[in-house]
């Protein structure tokens, strides 16, 4: 099975007077898109198409010091008897691009 | 004695907030301008005022301050008669950041006026305006 995640996450960060730090997150946004069961071999790899739209009332990316909003597309692989692959791709998502399909304003 | 500030922003439309509260609302790369006006009902000493403009990032976080002088003025006093009427101007940038309200991060757009006066505590008065995206439909 592959699953697809679309995340926004919030990050923040207290830092203390003797150095710690303690780490607050949370997920403001997900969308997850599930395939099935696939198969693949070495001579064929497998090509999904997923979509999915960042909601237009979102925040796009920020990174301070201390404080972050990171959007992340997140791959995760199933194999029986296999560890699960994942994969994490940052993406930076501008607050003024927003190619909005007919019907979707 | 304290003073008053009001701050008015040139011809924009405005956000009814979750709160009621109205703000007036900028879309990204737009520029917010408009008159700050400090009055008193008695003669003030001031040592300066300072507008301020840009955004505060907090929440459950260390507080960041994202800020740039857009006026400053150091006229020694303010009478009923004559109040102190700074312009300012400052452009939102084309990357934001947008407002935000999140569970551990905020993001507040505002206007910040501080007024230092001689052997007294400094007053501070803040005007919030909501950021939103450009929404460009021919794209």
């Amino acid at each position: 099975m592959l699953v697809v995640k679309l995340t926004c996450t919030e990050t923040a960060i207290v830092e203390w007077s003797d150095d710690s730090r303690d780490t607050y997150r949370h997920v403001a946004y997900e969308a997850k898109q599930e395939f099935g069961r696939i198969f693949a071999t070495k001579e064929r790899s497998l090509v999904f198409d997923g979509v999915f739209t960042v909601p237009k009332d979102m925040v796009g990316s920020f990174r301070s010091k201390y404080n972050y909003i990171d959007w992340n597309m997140e791959l995760e692989v199933y194999i029986p008897n296999n560890k699960k692959i994942s994969r994490d791709i940052e993406l930076k998502v501008e607050p003024r691009l927003y190619p909005f399909a007919e019907g979707d304003k | 004695m304290k003073t008053t500030c009001n701050v008015a922003f040139s011809g924009q439309e405005s956000i009814t907030m979750p709160n009621g509260k109205q703000h007036p609302m900028y879309l990204i790369g737009q520029v917010v301008s408009g008159l700050v006006t400090i009055s008193s009902s008695s003669q003030v000493k001031i040592n300066k005022i300072t507008v301020w403009g840009g955004f505060k990032v907090h929440g459950k976080g260390e507080t960041e301050n994202f800020f740039s002088i857009l006026n400053e003025d150091d006229k020694n006093q303010i009478s009923p008669e004559k109040p102190v009427v700074l312009p300012f101007s400052m452009q939102i940038p084309d990357d934001g950041p947008l407002s935000y309200d999140g569970e551990c991060v905020k993001i507040d757009w505002l206007i910040k006026v501080d007024i230092d006066i001689p052997w007294a505590l400094d007053e501070h008065s803040y005007h919030y305006i909501v950021v939103v995206p450009c929404i460009d439909d021919h794209k």
